[in-house]
């Protein structure tokens, strides 16, 4: 049944989405109000019968979570007052013209807020609680910056979006350490459970927690702050959020937890000494506000307080001065939030100052904003009145520090007395003053909902028998176990009447002599004024900036500084295990050939890293690629050392004369700090290196895996007897079709950068190929005699060295060496196709070649021989083979100046 | 040979990190041309060179007497990493060159040839 509440609630909030033609809507939110209306009275109900009602669903059974919901008599009374104010703040809100009235959401946020407002109150299981808390969270973030086009909203919303959501992540740790403490999620259990949780060490740790959060939430000292400033949500949002549902939610979690944290000396401290520092600073906040609707926002903050200093004080008068307190407070606050809405809808302004003696121009909101001013200042024969004895009569009773606590609640109360006089004596009696526009009342209809809310709080305190029973002893039932004190208007002549009159007459006091107390408080040195709020804009801002710094220095847009990180951390890496003795492995003795390869590759790289000019750099790097190919030569690749002596050549080629052909820059001056620095990194990374790899050759090698391929080749019946190309071609060929198709899209990759690449003018260096003429007479002659050779490597390759790279590699590097003798042009009449289309035929043919054998139940891949030097191996090289003139043609074509000869 | 491997890998490592570090990205280009082929030189290192004989069985070997054969799972790692290579190198060269044709030509610190003077 419950659950069933809720759902009604939020699918009609669904409903209340759709769009509406703006007339229709108004009636049809005025209708939607009947729904809270109707459960605010079952709610009635089920209180006045004392009846108890759980429900629970299994939700998260492995984590011990549970979606529980529970109606007793506390739940009751707030389900009552979010309900009944529900109802008052939908026909309010139907009436009430937002400007941006277009924007659908409104009522539906209102509703699902509704929602989720019951249920937290409703919750047993504290995780389903803490969901519905972050959701009212969520809610009150759009509901607050609905004029999100003002940048004060969008501001407000996010601060109390930030400061509630800090204190609910506390709250949710808190929460689930009460959880394991107790054994049980389920509050309803952990009241009943044997375990004293107050004597448990984390005791402390779980209440300053929980009470955090619902101090964030309730907006008490020392988050008191963000209260005032959610004022910019339009008025329906601070009539129902802020003065009876999302404010008290806190309040609400406080009493809750009583029976289970409460009973300490920690508890009472908190909460008193936050309650009552809360309502004194609400009350010299107050003294400061010229705005109205800020008025009214610190004496609902001066009523939190209140309230939670009340839930601190135990005894059965403090408890039953909460209930009322808590109704009172929620009926008369929403009432003249929602007059204060009128007065600004009538005189369009929130300015004091510029209102006065209005009583003639607005009777019906004179009317209304009277009534409910009566209740805040606690005037008999209000309910208020009667709460506030009650209050008096805790604190006098209170066990410690009587004195001081009375003398707050005094304070408090009198400067809701002065907020009430500023409410209507200040607006509506007084001197007239002139405002600018014309003064038009607001219709009936908005003002219904006030009036009903501010009568109610004036017939409950007359009839408050009816208070009595039907709410207040449920409720102070549920948390203390028995009925709570009676409620009486007259109880004789007490220390109470006493206090109430001098409340009164210090609320007047403050107000007569407001302006003297706003040039003294202005006087005050800095220091002494507080400023709880800087500290969260300072918080803000703090976390801005030092973002910026860091990013500043992390991303610098600075290469060097990147790779300087990137080969800095890899440095480390490597050198962390290696303090450990390394010795050199086994392995074959060197010859002088070796020393003649080790000789080139160090001459090599000194000078490529130490050139001056560019082209001495390249050249450095091609001394240093023969001295490779050589040693791979020495040790036995033939494989690998054609393929790099081939694509040494040839890469080299293109580069030295695309080099020479664009004007070098001009040769910088040499930093010594920074050549410094880049010589450190680079012997760290050397010397790393270095001691890695002999670390890695000094353990033991497991030779299986090769032995088992030579074995494989040397089988009888296998053809071919190439081992690396063997394993390239048949054995992992699958890893070789996965490159080709890595080389493809590098290819396709450049082809696209390059076609799409403004050709801007290039600075014509000393170089120009044509002029090589020694290149056109040996290209010439030398091309088809490569082609052929490459394709004879292509062939061979299987049972010679050679194979389908190096055959690419050769044809390729014919092409482009003719290329650059003779002309761009000449190559792309030889060959026809796009070279990425050759490079993706030949990915093609690869796939091909690997899927014939499927044709005869063989698997994918697999090798099959026709004859000796024809087999599916063969169509797949001249796969590979295509591929790498396709892909080396397209890389190399940047470099060719000018022109673009495919296109 | 290992040990000869590991100093030249070392050192192979030590001038393309120098090279990588250089505000000019041509450099920045060879430097890695030199991270490509080190990187070959240390999969050999890895795969121990126990042998010289070039790994043909059958007809084709040319193994002599008391040759050992050679390791072909790195040859062909590295096979495939040349190739790729290639491809890399190529097409770091040809941001290069394209970096050229910019009217204000950047270097690797992010400013341009305007400001040095």
């Amino acid at each position: 049944m419950l659950s069933a509440a809720l759902a009604v609630v939020m699918l009609w909030g669904l409903v209340l989405c759709a769009p509406f033609k703006p007339v229709w809507r108004r009636w049809l939110v005025t209708a939607s109000a009947c729904i809270p209306a109707g459960l605010c009275s079952w709610f009635g109900v089920q209180l006045a019968w004392r009846r108890e009602l759980y429900e629970e669903h299994s939700w998260l059974s492995a984590l011990d979570v549970v979606f529980a919901l529970q109606l007793d008599g506390l739940s009751g009374i707030f389900a009552l007052l979010i309900t009944g104010v529900g109802a008052a703040v939908m026909l309010y809100s139907a009436w009430y013209e937002i400007p941006k009235r277009s924007e659908r959401g409104f009522d539906a946020l209102l509703f699902w807020f509704m929602g989720a407002m019951l249920g937290v109150v409703l919750a047993d299981d504290v995780v389903t609680l803490f969901v519905f808390w972050e959701l009212t969270g969520v809610i009150s973030y759009l509901l607050v910056g609905f004029r999100s086009e003002e940048a004060m909203a969008r501001r407000a919303a996010r601060q109390a979006l930030l400061v509630t959501s800090f204190g609910g992540a506390a709250m949710l740790v808190g929460l689930l350490l009460l959880g394991r403490v107790a054994g049980t999620f389920r509050i309803s259990e952990q009241v009943l459970t044997d375990a004293s949780v107050g004597a448990h060490p984390s005791y402390p740790l779980i209440v300053m927690l929980v009470v955090t959060g619902a101090f964030a939430k309730s907006a008490i000292f020392p988050f008191h702050f963000w209260l005032p400033g959610a004022m910019t949500a339009p008025t329906p949002v601070s009539a129902y959020l802020h003065s009876a549902t999302m404010v008290k939610a806190g309040v609400y979690l406080l009493t809750r937890l009583t029976p289970v944290l409460g009973d300490s000396t920690l508890w009472s401290v908190l909460l008193a000494a936050g309650g009552g520092a809360t309502l004194l600073a609400g009350a010299v906040r107050l003294v400061k506000e010229q705005d109205l609707k800020r008025i009214l926002a610190e004496t609902t903050v001066m009523g939190l307080g209140g309230l939670t200093l009340l839930i601190g004080l135990p005894g059965s008068h403090a408890s039953t001065a909460f209930a009322v307190f808590l109704v009172v407070h929620a009926l008369y606050k929403a009432s003249l939030f929602m007059t204060a809405g009128a007065i600004e809808h009538a005189t369009h302004t929130r300015h004091l100052p510029h209102m006065g003696g209005l009583w003639r121009a607005l009777p019906k909101t004179c009317v209304c904003a009277t009534i409910g001013s009566v209740a805040m200042a606690g005037m008999p024969p209000t309910l208020a009145f009667i709460g506030k004895e009650l209050m008096y009569k805790a604190t006098l009773n209170a066990s410690a520090f009587a004195g001081a606590l009375t003398a707050v609640a005094v304070i408090g109360n009198a400067a809701m007395v002065c907020g009430a006089l500023l409410v209507t004596v200040r607006i509506f009696w007084g001197p007239k003053k002139p405002l600018s526009g014309d003064i038009h009342e607001a219709s009936w209809a908005l003002l219904l909902a006030p009036f009903v809310l501010a009568v109610a709080s004036l017939m409950f305190g007359v009839f408050h028998g009816v208070i009595e029973r039907g709410i207040v002893e449920p409720s102070v039932n549920a948390v203390e176990g028995d009925g709570g004190s009676k409620l009486h208007l007259w109880g004789g002549f007490s220390p109470m009447l006493v206090l109430s009159g001098v409340t009164l007459s210090l609320g007047y006091a403050f107000y007569r002599f407001r302006p003297r107390l706003q040039a003294l408080s202005a006087a005050l040195p800095r220091a002494l004024q507080p400023r709880v709020q800087g500290i969260y804009t300072g918080a803000l801002y703090g976390l801005r900036r030092s973002a910026e710094l860091s990013t500043r220095v992390v991303q610098s847009g600075r290469l060097t500084i990147y790779l300087t990180v990137v080969f800095s951390v890899a440095v480390l890496a490597m050198a962390w295990p290696l303090p450990d003795f390394v010795r050199a492995g086994a392995s074959v003795e060197l010859r002088p050939l070796d020393w003649l390869a080790a000789a080139l590759i160090v001459l090599g790289v000194v000078r490529g890293a130490s050139a001056g000019k560019r082209v001495e750099a390249l050249l450095g790097a091609a001394v240093f690629g023969v001295g490779v190919g050589l040693l791979f030569l020495f040790i036995g690749a033939l494989d690998v050392a054609l393929a790099q002596f081939a694509a040494e050549a040839v890469l080299l080629a293109v580069l030295v004369l695309s080099t020479a052909s664009v004007e070098s820059p001009p040769v910088k001056r040499r930093r010594k700090v920074a050549d410094a620095t880049r010589a450190l990194f680079a012997v760290a990374a050397g010397v790393v290196t270095t001691s890695a790899v002999l670390w890695i050759t000094s353990g033991r090698f497991d030779t299986r895996l090769s032995d088992h391929f030579v074995a494989e080749v040397s089988a009888p019946g296998h053809v071919g007897s190439n081992v690396v190309n063997a394993i390239l071609v048949e054995f992992r060929a699958f890893d070789t079709l996965g490159e080709l198709a890595a080389l493809t899209a590098a290819t396709l990759a450049v082809w696209a950068a390059v076609s799409r690449a403004p050709r801007g003018p290039l600075r014509a260096g000393q170089a120009r190929s044509e002029q090589l003429h020694i290149f056109e007479v040996i290209s010439a002659v030398a091309l088809p005699v490569l082609i052929v050779a490459s394709l004879w490597l292509l062939l061979r390759g299987h049972h010679y060295p050679g194979g389908g790279f190096v055959g690419g590699l050769l044809a390729a590097g014919a092409m482009v060496l003719y290329g650059l003798g003779h002309g761009t042009e000449r190559v792309a009449a030889g060959v026809p196709f796009a070279p990425h289309y050759v490079a993706v035929a030949g990915l093609s043919l690869a796939v091909i070649a690997g899927c014939l054998p499927l044709f005869v139940d063989e698997p994918f891949l697999k090798s099959l021989w026709w004859t000796e030097y024809l087999g599916t191996s063969v169509l797949f090289e001249l796969g590979v083979y295509l591929v790498v003139v396709g892909g080396f043609l397209t890389v190399a074509s940047p470099h060719w100046e000018g022109t673009r000869p495919w296109e | 040979m290992g040990v000869m491997l590991a100093v030249l890998s070392g050192l192979t490592v030590a001038g393309a990190v120098y090279c990588m570090l250089a505000r000019d990205f041509h450099r920045v280009g060879v430097g890695v041309m030199m991270l490509v082929s080190a990187t070959n030189l240390v999969l050999v290192a890895a795969g121990r060179v126990m042998g010289r004989a070039p790994v043909l069985v059958g007809d084709a070997s040319v193994r002599r007497a008391g040759e050992q054969l050679g390791n072909p799972l790195p040859q062909a790692f590295v096979l495939t990493a040349i190739v790729i290579g290639i491809g890399v190198i190529a097409l770091v060269f040809a941001l290069v060159r394209a970096l050229d044709q910019e009217r204000h030509r950047l270097d690797a610190d992010g400013s341009s040839e305007e400001e040095e003077q």
